[in-house]
């Protein structure tokens, strides 16, 4: 079947099988493959990206149902080699970088979060993450980069 | 906090290090915060096949026959691999000959594979590998290690389940006992844990020129790959080369594991002729690997009334699962440190290793040492309360020091830090008030302080002597710009950062020109396992050694252009000084190259002897780091639900070589300590697992978190790089049980499984409210 959506503010379009999970449509299809599967369950949040402004774990999404809508990965918060999004710095500032397999899916649940809290607690910011596992860090530098990057002024 | 940019040269005569000790950037994060860094599964070859693997799904059985003619007729399939079509050797066990890459005629348990099954797409693999047919006839089984001990019981291999015993013998136990005033004596259980890294095992093989093969994978251990792979295609180590990829993850669980699914990955690439790509799924990853053992420990310890401990008594039964895989090293070091950390002048610990048919355990985290952990600092602390002694005064009254000797006879002479690990612990949670306040809650909500203290031999020791030294490889361009290769892992603890700062001090180059490789078998002898909290020091070292030896050669010319004596020129901060004057490091290499001077050095670190004689005496390993958690906790005495809030975590490393990853190794243990403490078991029924995905088998999320101090203690290590010591190990290592003890703090109720779940505290109080 055909898919046609927008990806990092593209229109892309893809003949798939028809149960194509969303993450297998980036990352086989259209060669995005900063979205990671760690679970292939909805479980560990590794493969989040963001449709039509919310969070969503991609391995579970099909990718008939993203027809005419649209998708931002992790490579849509940069430009490829150019200047790293607000979020990005902040992960790579605060030290809440390890293994990094978690760290695409951590940033674009964070992204989700502050287009619409831009000033979240810190129990906010846990809330929204909690569905992102990470084994490394302990959560505690990536909550402080996601702290630090809701006080950066996007217009600065 | 960044100064991976910070040039600014030093002056020649200051004493601290320019890089070590620094919060340097890690030099991977950007790559990994934009997406691009090429994890396993990122990778693609032309031609490339996937593979998925063939489970019969039963614990124990007869293998009587595999039929791969229904998926070998599915179009789109290419191969089905069995244990016929091995060319070599039908073995990859880590240290004993026990485990086949594939059952020939003897299933053992649920994550034996009998094929592997080539197609198109990854997809079409696995439905092809449900398709092939497998005849098996069951086998009674078993499913517990102290049953297994049985004469009667089922042998999982031919002979008894119980291959491994270890022994430490000191003093004598009898009289100690008698000696004692109060004796405490209590029987522990923890159960599997899961790794829970977050990239699961994946491999490419590819076939390449010359009958030889080329593995990628996520590993911690790339020469255990390039031997397992040899071992089964029968190829020379000389024609397989072993690339990791960007690790996501490993504490233990890529140790072992990677040489099955890569020699199955190579045995499809060979049989196929084309690159094959195998990546497990979560469920998959959950039945094929290793665990943390689950162990029971009796634990027997005597004290005078003064608290000076008199002797000890202890029974360790270890889980093997169905191959032994890593157990000889990991029940070694349960049974080296399973006293803890104190001196006691009589000791008696016996360990053994048993075989079931479930899943194989092998390295976790802290190694062994969690579960005896759990029973050595819950005795101690319900041996303070019967001598009425503070719990940090009995550890301090009894704890090891410089002048000490451990369980295995060991004297130690250097890099103590432990007494300061409590002191600091007990004064930076602010315990002595806390202990007392806490345990004046009466209402629903009680808290409760905990601690719990550790030992860590760096490295393997004595049972790991044959792998115990490492290489490096330093290659400095004429432009100045260095590249290194070395044969410990990156699996994202840091190692290539801190390998940065330890080039970049001790060859004195610019830390910025220097880039470190993830490990290729092909350019660095065989340096052994990424382990045991081993690789800083020892790639560290090697580093160092080749370092050394390149300021030797380019000393000379650089004194030769400075017109100054060899012996007065210093490389520091990306300059080389010497008779008052100062090139660039750059300059010198260029120098170097124009005079046909070689710019590339190996080095090499081998560790320090080490001992463990019949009766578990020696010097069992070289160092040890230590660490002393405190957990807080509160507890809700209607639900049982337990939170906890604080940790301080005391650690001393020898020294810090760069202060923010070294905290992020910490906070990760810590909540792998709140997670043993107080989430997850791995539960299986018949050899099959219950819990095998992140919906059922929890651990900790953003949400568990509590608030984390961490403290440094730097006791230098004489032999370790800039006095360091090892600290992957110990911050998973204290907690669980300083969670346990807190939970006993809050409710006077002790435990003695691990985790501690709100269902345990639950039914514990309504039992006591019932009395």
């Amino acid at each position: 079947m055909q898919v046609v959506l927008t990806v990092n503010g593209r229109t892309r379009t893809a003949e798939v099988p028809p149960a194509t999970t969303l993450l297998e449509l980036l990352r086989e299809h259209l060669g995005l493959r900063g979205t990671k599967c760690g679970c292939g369950n909805g479980e560990c949040g590794a493969c989040t990206v963001i449709l039509d402004g919310e969070p969503v774990t991609s391995c579970i999404v099909f990718a008939a149902q993203c027809q005419g809508r649209e998708v931002v990965t992790i490579e849509g918060l940069s430009s490829e080699g150019g200047e790293l999004d607000r979020i990005q710095q902040a992960f790579i500032d605060a030290g809440a970088v390890q293994c990094g397999y978690c760290t695409p899916g951590m940033i674009m649940s964070a992204a989700a979060l502050l287009a619409k809290n831009p000033h979240p607690s810190r129990d906010d910011i846990a809330v929204a993450l909690s569905g992102n596992l990470c084994r490394c860090t302990g959560y505690v530098k990536i909550v402080d980069a996601v702290e630090a990057a809701s006080l950066v002024n996007e217009e600065d | 906090m960044t100064d991976r940019t910070d040039k600014s040269p030093c002056a020649p005569d200051a004493s601290s290090p320019p890089h070590v000790g620094r919060s340097v950037t890690r030099v991977d994060a950007e790559d990994k915060v934009r997406g691009t860094a090429r994890y396993v599964d990122d990778l693609t070859f032309p031609n490339m096949l996937h593979a998925a693997l063939v489970f019969p799904g039963v614990a124990h059985a007869h293998l009587k026959g595999v039929d791969p003619s229904p998926a070998l007729a599915i179009p789109g399939v290419h191969a089905v691999a069995v244990a016929a079509d091995i060319p070599g050797e039908n073995q990859i066990g880590c240290v004993d000959k026990d485990q086949p890459l594939m059952p020939e005629d003897r299933i053992r348990y649920t994550g034996d594979a009998v094929a592997v099954v080539v197609a198109d797409t990854p997809t079409l693999a696995r439905e092809a590998a449900l398709a092939v047919r497998v005849d098996t006839a069951e086998l009674p089984a078993v499913f517990d290690a102290e049953e297994a001990m049985r004469p009667d019981a089922p042998s999982v291999h031919d002979g008894g389940n119980t291959f491994l015993h270890f022994r430490v013998r000191k003093g004598d136990i009898a009289k100690g006992f008698e000696e004692a005033d109060t004796v405490v004596e209590r029987v522990f259980h923890t159960y599997h844990q899961e790794h829970s890294y977050l990239e699961p095992l994946g491999t490419i093989a590819v076939p390449e020129e010359g009958g030889s093969i080329t593995i990628y994978g996520t590993m911690q251990c790339p020469y255990y790959v390039q031997k397992a792979v040899a071992t089964v295609l029968g190829l020379p180590l000389s024609r397989v080369r072993v690339r990791q990829t960007v690790t996501g993850g490993g504490f233990g669980g890529k140790e072992d594991a990677p040489n099955e699914i890569c020699a199955c990955a190579a045995l499809a690439a060979w049989k196929t002729g084309r690159p094959v790509k195998l990546i497990h799924t979560r469920e998959e990853d959950f039945y094929r690997s290793s665990k943390r053992h689950p162990m029971s420990v009796s634990f027997k310890l005597g004290a005078k009334a003064n608290g000076r401990f008199t002797a000890v008594e202890i029974r360790v039964v270890a889980d093997a699962g169905a191959y032994s895989t890593l157990s000889p090293v990991v029940i070694f070091r349960a049974a080296a440190h399973a006293t803890g950390p104190y001196e006691i002048p009589n000791v008696k610990t016996d360990a053994y290793g048993v075989y079931t048919n479930r899943q194989t355990t092998g390295a976790f985290r802290g190694f062994g040492q969690p579960q005896t952990i759990f029973a050595n600092e819950s005795v101690v602390d319900e041996m303070a309360e019967r001598l009425g002694i503070d719990p940090v005064e009995l550890r301090l009254k009894n704890c090891l020091a410089v002048g000490k000797r451990t369980a295995t006879g060991q004297l130690l002479t250097e890099s103590v830090g432990l007494p300061e690990t409590i002191e600091k612990a007990r004064d930076v949670s602010d315990w002595e008030k806390k202990r007392v306040s806490y345990a004046g809650d009466n209402g629903r909500i009680r808290r409760g302080i905990g601690i719990g203290s550790i030992y860590y031999g760096v490295s393997l020791g004595a049972k790991g002597l044959l792998l115990d030294a490492s290489g490096a490889h330093l290659n400095v361009y004429r432009d100045g710009s260095v590249r290194i290769a070395v044969g410990g892992t990156e699996m994202g603890q840091g190692l290539l950062t801190v390998l940065c700062q330890i080039a970049a001090d001790s060859l004195g180059a610019p830390i910025e020109s220097i880039h470190v490789d993830h490990v290729d078998t092909s350019v660095v002898p065989d340096s052994g396992p990424s382990v045991a909290s081993r690789t800083t020091l020892m790639s560290g070292n090697a580093v160092i050694d080749a370092a050394t030896k390149l300021k030797a050669t380019m000393g000379k010319v650089a004194a030769d252009m400075l017109g100054a004596s060899p012996d007065a020129i210093e490389f520091r901060g990306g300059f080389v000084r010497g008779g008052g004057g100062s090139v660039t490091f750059a300059d010198v290499a260029n120098e170097c190259w124009l005079r046909n001077v070689n710019t590339a050095a190996e080095g090499w670190y081998a560790a320090p002897e080490s001992t463990f004689d019949e009766n578990g005496q020696g010097n069992a390993y070289a160092v040890y780091s230590y660490a002393t958690h405190v957990a807080e906790v509160e507890v809700d005495t209607e639900s049982g639900e337990i939170r906890l809030i604080r940790v301080t975590a005391a650690h001393d490393v020898g020294r810090i070589l760069n202060p923010v990853t070294l905290e992020g190794q910490i906070e990760g243990g810590v909540l792998q300590c709140a997670g043993m403490g107080l989430y997850e078991r791995m539960k299986t029924s018949s050899g099959d697992i219950t819990t095998p995905d992140f919906s059922t088998y929890i651990i900790p999320t953003a949400m568990d978190v509590p608030e984390i101090e961490s403290v440094f203690i730097e006791a230098r290590y004489s032999k370790g790089p800039f006095g360091a010591k090892g600290i992957g190990e110990t911050p998973a290592m204290p907690g669980a049980v300083a969670i346990a003890n807190a939970v006993t703090h809050a409710t006077g109720i002790r435990f003695y499984e691990l985790p501690v779940t709100a269902e345990a505290v639950r039914l514990a109080l309504s039992e006591r409210r019932d009395q």
